[in-house]
């Protein structure tokens, strides 16, 4: 047995910008355990959600994680709208459905950025988040702000995308998947990138699923799991499959998040031509009463709220389970036995948000 | 209106968690709710094919909840979660963070309802 040490990795880190510390076991240059702490940035959203009224909360879960603000804010109303048999416009759902995926486009651009300085290959970075410009020009053009764009209410969305808005969103996606594939062939070819993420972090299908993986961590280990294949929305109405990819290691994950790109542009596509005319929202009348559960498909994985109404226009609980939350515990089994070089690595590519984790 | 909601009694929940392992169920979270009497709701969520299937146990502030962190790994976090936030014991918690896990040493069960403190106007 060689020496064992114990290296704190985190809060504050070179690889990490968000506060998360894992307390690294290490023997010799091999991590034997890694035990997390978390909180230091919680900010108690779920007990400020009693406080706000229902239609105040939706600013609330919004702030639960910038990147994700759409998917939040979407499930909070989904929640809501359950608990009080609101009807959705069919408009308002495509709507919905432009938002969050042009919210998922610049989450994965994002961390293919961020993954890219973490293996200190700083062009690519800075490939990754010009291209994400692009959707964040469309985010401003559509909803006048570039990160929390607060187009959700209860009963539908607060802004409707004309047909000029329409044209600006088609062409900043050709342009999009163009540059997404010059920089496609430097994830997928490159040798010293391959080199730090191919077999590294290797989860398999049992292991992913007994450590209650979501989102594209369990997909990349060959679970077809998908919340947007129940049809929430509009994605009852356009064509997708799940990506999933098999070998279960940081490429795989790389890879499933890399064909989302695509497979989000291809929606907001679906969605633009098939998008009716109409109403964009319902008047809303009245407060939720009772219980309920609603999940959507975050950019990282399954986000679970569990609502629990009074009649009243204060919530009894509002519970908000993030997919970072999900996947800390697989985070955890996969550090064990690793070399602490790669740890950067394993610790990204579960697209680790402390923001959400720490609501 | 949670979709097949089994109500059982603390001394059944694991032989039900137990069954629904061995029937291929995820863990997707638990959560917990003060009802402002004294008495909580543990509510656990497991998912199978995208369906869910929620345990409700419903215990008093002092009584002890058997832990399901050694039949579902995934439970560690949320129980230490349950623990720190709103003062709730399991017991034989596979890791047990002893109330450190969000590092609130400053703070009390933080999410326990509180009575409400009426303020005088000139205090």
């Amino acid at each position: 047995m060689g020496k064992r040490t114990i290296v704190p990795f985190g809060p504050q880190h070179p690889v990490l910008p968000e506060p998360l510390q894992l307390r690294l076991v290490l023997e010799d240059e091999k991590v034997v355990e890694a035990i997390p702490a978390i909180g230091y940035v919680h900010r108690g959203l779920e007990k400020l959600a009693e406080e706000k009224d229902i239609n105040q909360n939706i600013y609330v879960v919004e702030r639960v994680c910038g990147i994700c603000s759409f998917q939040q804010a979407l499930a909070y109303c989904q929640g809501i709208e359950e608990l009080m048999g609101i009807e959705v416009p069919d408009r308002a759902k495509y709507l919905r459905v432009i938002w969050a995926e042009l919210h998922r486009l610049h989450s994965h651009h994002l961390w293919l950025g961020l993954l890219a300085d973490a293996f200190g290959f700083e062009s690519l970075f800075m490939q990754c988040w010009r291209n994400r410009e692009l959707v964040m020009d469309l985010m401003e053009a559509t909803a006048g702000s570039r990160v929390i764009i607060s187009t959700n209410i209860i009963g539908g969305v607060r802004r409707d995308i004309d047909l000029d808005k329409q044209k600006f969103i088609l062409n900043n996606l050709a342009k999009l998947e163009e540059e997404l594939k010059k920089i496609e062939g430097s994830f997928l070819n490159d040798y010293t990138v391959k080199k730090r993420l191919v077999g590294v972090g290797v989860l398999t299908k049992q292991e992913a699923y007994e450590l209650g993986c979501v989102g594209p961590m369990a997909r990349a280990s060959g679970i077809k799991m998908d919340l947007r294949t129940l049809g929430y929305a509009a994605y009852g109405e356009l064509y997708f499959e799940p990506v999933v990819e098999n070998d279960g290691d940081c490429y795989a994950r790389l890879k499933v998040r890399l064909r989302e790109c695509y497979q989000s542009i291809d929606l907001i596509r679906q969605a633009i031509f098939k998008m009716p005319e109409g109403e964009i929202s319902t008047p809303v009348k009245g407060f939720p009463n009772g219980e309920v559960i609603s999940r959507v498909e975050q950019p990282r994985g399954e986000d679970v709220y569990y609502i629990k109404a009074n009649g009243t226009k204060n919530l009894e609980r509002l519970r908000i389970r993030t997919p970072t939350f999900a996947n800390i515990p697989a985070l955890i089994k996969m550090l064990q036995g690793v070399d602490f070089a790669d740890v950067p690595m394993l610790v990204l590519t579960i697209d680790p948000c402390i923001s959400c984790t720490e609501r | 209106m949670l979709q097949n909601l089994k109500e059982l009694q603390k001394e059944d929940l694991r032989k039900e968690v137990l069954a629904l392992k061995a029937d291929g169920y995820r863990f997707v979270t638990s959560t917990c709710v003060d009802l402002g009497d004294g008495r909580f709701d543990i509510i656990y969520h497991f998912d199978k094919d995208y369906q869910l299937t929620n345990i409700r146990v419903t215990i008093t502030a002092e009584e002890k909840v058997p832990s399901i962190s050694d039949i579902y790994f995934a439970a560690v976090f949320v129980e230490n979660e349950i623990k720190d936030l709103f003062g709730i014991e399991f017991e034989n918690l596979l890791i047990d963070y002893e109330g450190k896990f969000m590092i609130t040493d400053e703070l009390e069960s933080p999410m326990r309802k509180k009575p409400a403190v009426k303020v005088k106007k000139g205090e």
